[in-house]
């Protein structure tokens, strides 16, 4: 692991945090050593990335002035939460969107859950920044395997949830090219419908997913796939 | 120089320009040795923190664009309140500040927090700085020691049940410069004070606040449906 991994290892844990960690908790969250905790932990509060107040570590200003930079960078992610938020609004599940990391060799990239507006009601899925799922059978996993080509007989082990089969696999991504979307249900209770975003030259750059509890989504495409593929058709990429 | 500063600098010159940046641009901005950037460079690109594009530019990747939206959910706050501060800075002229007490997670606040702030219209007037403060005299800590647990075990100030009968706080500092701000609260749905609003100014514009200041402040606060 090098200083960088280190580095953003900590801040993530930051700021994913939900009340401020003290540093053994920061710690034990990052799997890194106390002392090397501490170092980073020290820099950062330097650099205004954190701020220690009670031993609590607390997001810095200048993670959040970083972050909101960021987020105005690019038109694309407003035009995405607004889409969101409108999802989560009208299907009154939660929203949420992925993206694929890049491929040093060739092999299968990584997906990130990258933004998501949840549910209002108080027993929903919730949404994880940074959450990298399983691309079998998570439903905008499956958008991307169909999307990508990319066949069962290539995923590798960590790639998928058992139990799998490469056969039924192949014909379900091949039934998601043809319908549009895709659907996974019985995830740990979770059900979720997922539709690709294509650029101009149609190719996948983005899943967008409206995603629930089982009791309330007993059938994903007729329940939100009328509301997900307008959605969707009103995106705009540049 | 540490290895944080280094890599933070990188996102931070990204931060700055939305087209993205070749390799040398970074360089340039950053200031740094060109092979540290090469390597800095290469660990974010695999964290996937960076993506190379389009012209060789790099730009921020999906895990920067989680730590955002990480930031954004705990900010959630600042997300609602931004319009309101807007809101309020509009109508009154004067800067308009959100503060919240950090320390409640072990027990009572001690310390007041300035997370966000929208400017005012006139050429003179105040501008905070964003980060901490120790719990005082000033309108926001009067907000929050006084709609914060009653229970509370030490002194109450007696003009704490005032600001909570009337629902504001008014204090003038005349140490530095005549300054008068008044303060607000704003309740999450458990009815805890989430944050405090403050519009600060200078007193000579400040005058009449009850009849000024506070029924703007009050309308912009009621527009917060759900924090």
């Amino acid at each position: 692991v090098n200083g960088s991994a280190r580095v953003l290892t900590v801040v993530e844990a930051i700021a994913s945090a939900d009340a401020a960690p003290v540093r053994s908790e920061l710690a034990a969250a990052t799997g890194l050593a106390p002392s090397t905790l501490a170092d980073i932990v020290s820099d950062l509060n330097e650099l205004g990335y954190v701020r220690i107040v009670n031993h609590r570590v607390f997001a810095g200003p200048a993670l959040a002035r970083l972050t909101t930079k960021m987020s105005g960078l690019s038109s694309l992610r407003s035009q995405l939460r607004a889409a969101l938020r409108d999802l989560a609004e009208h299907s009154g599940e939660t929203a949420q969107l992925s993206v694929i990391g890049h491929t040093a060799d060739g092999t299968l990239p990584a997906m990130f859950a990258i933004d998501g507006v949840e549910s209002r009601q108080s027993v929903r899925c919730v949404f994880r920044p940074g959450d990298r799922p399983r691309f079998w059978p998570s439903a905008p996993g499956k958008v991307f395997l169909a999307l990508l080509r990319i066949p069962a007989s290539r995923l590798p082990k960590e790639a998928v949830e058992q139990p799998f089969e490469p056969g039924a696999v192949d014909a379900e991504l091949a039934d998601i090219r043809a319908n549009g979307y895709a659907v996974s249900k019985y995830m740990r209770g979770m059900s979720a419908i997922a539709a690709p975003l294509l650029n101009a030259d149609g190719r996948v750059i983005a899943a967008i997913a409206i995603a629930g509890p089982d009791e309330r989504m007993p059938d994903p495409a007729a329940q939100f796939w009328p509301l997900l593929k307008s959605t969707v058709e009103q995106i705009r990429l540049t | 120089v540490s290895s944080a500063a280094r890599v933070l600098r990188i996102l931070e010159c990204l931060a700055d320009h939305d087209q993205g940046l070749t390799q040398a641009q970074i360089t340039t901005a950053a200031g740094l040795p060109r092979s540290t950037i090469q390597y800095l460079l290469s660990d974010l690109r695999e964290l996937d923190f960076i993506e190379l594009g389009d012209r060789r530019r790099y730009s921020p990747g999906p895990a920067a664009w989680a730590l955002i939206a990480s930031m954004e959910r705990r900010n959630g706050l600042l997300a609602a309140l931004k319009p309101v501060l807007e809101r309020v800075s509009a109508s009154t002229g004067e800067t308009s500040i959100l503060s919240v007490a950090h320390a409640r997670l072990d027990g009572y606040p001690e310390t007041i927090h300035i997370v966000d702030w929208a400017s005012g219209t006139h050429a003179v007037q105040l501008i905070p700085t964003l980060g901490p403060q120790p719990l005082g005299t000033d309108a926001a800590s009067q907000v929050f020691l006084a709609f914060d647990d009653p229970e509370r075990p030490g002194p109450r100030a007696a003009d704490l049940d005032q600001v909570r009968a009337r629902g504001w706080a008014i204090h003038r500092e005349t140490s530095e410069v005549n300054l008068t701000s008044i303060a607000a609260p704003v309740f999450d749905a458990l009815g805890h004070v989430a944050a405090a609003v403050t519009v600060a100014g200078p007193s000579t514009r400040m005058r009449d606040v009850q009849s000024t200041i506070w029924p703007a402040l009050s309308a912009a606060l009621r527009s917060v449906d759900d924090v």
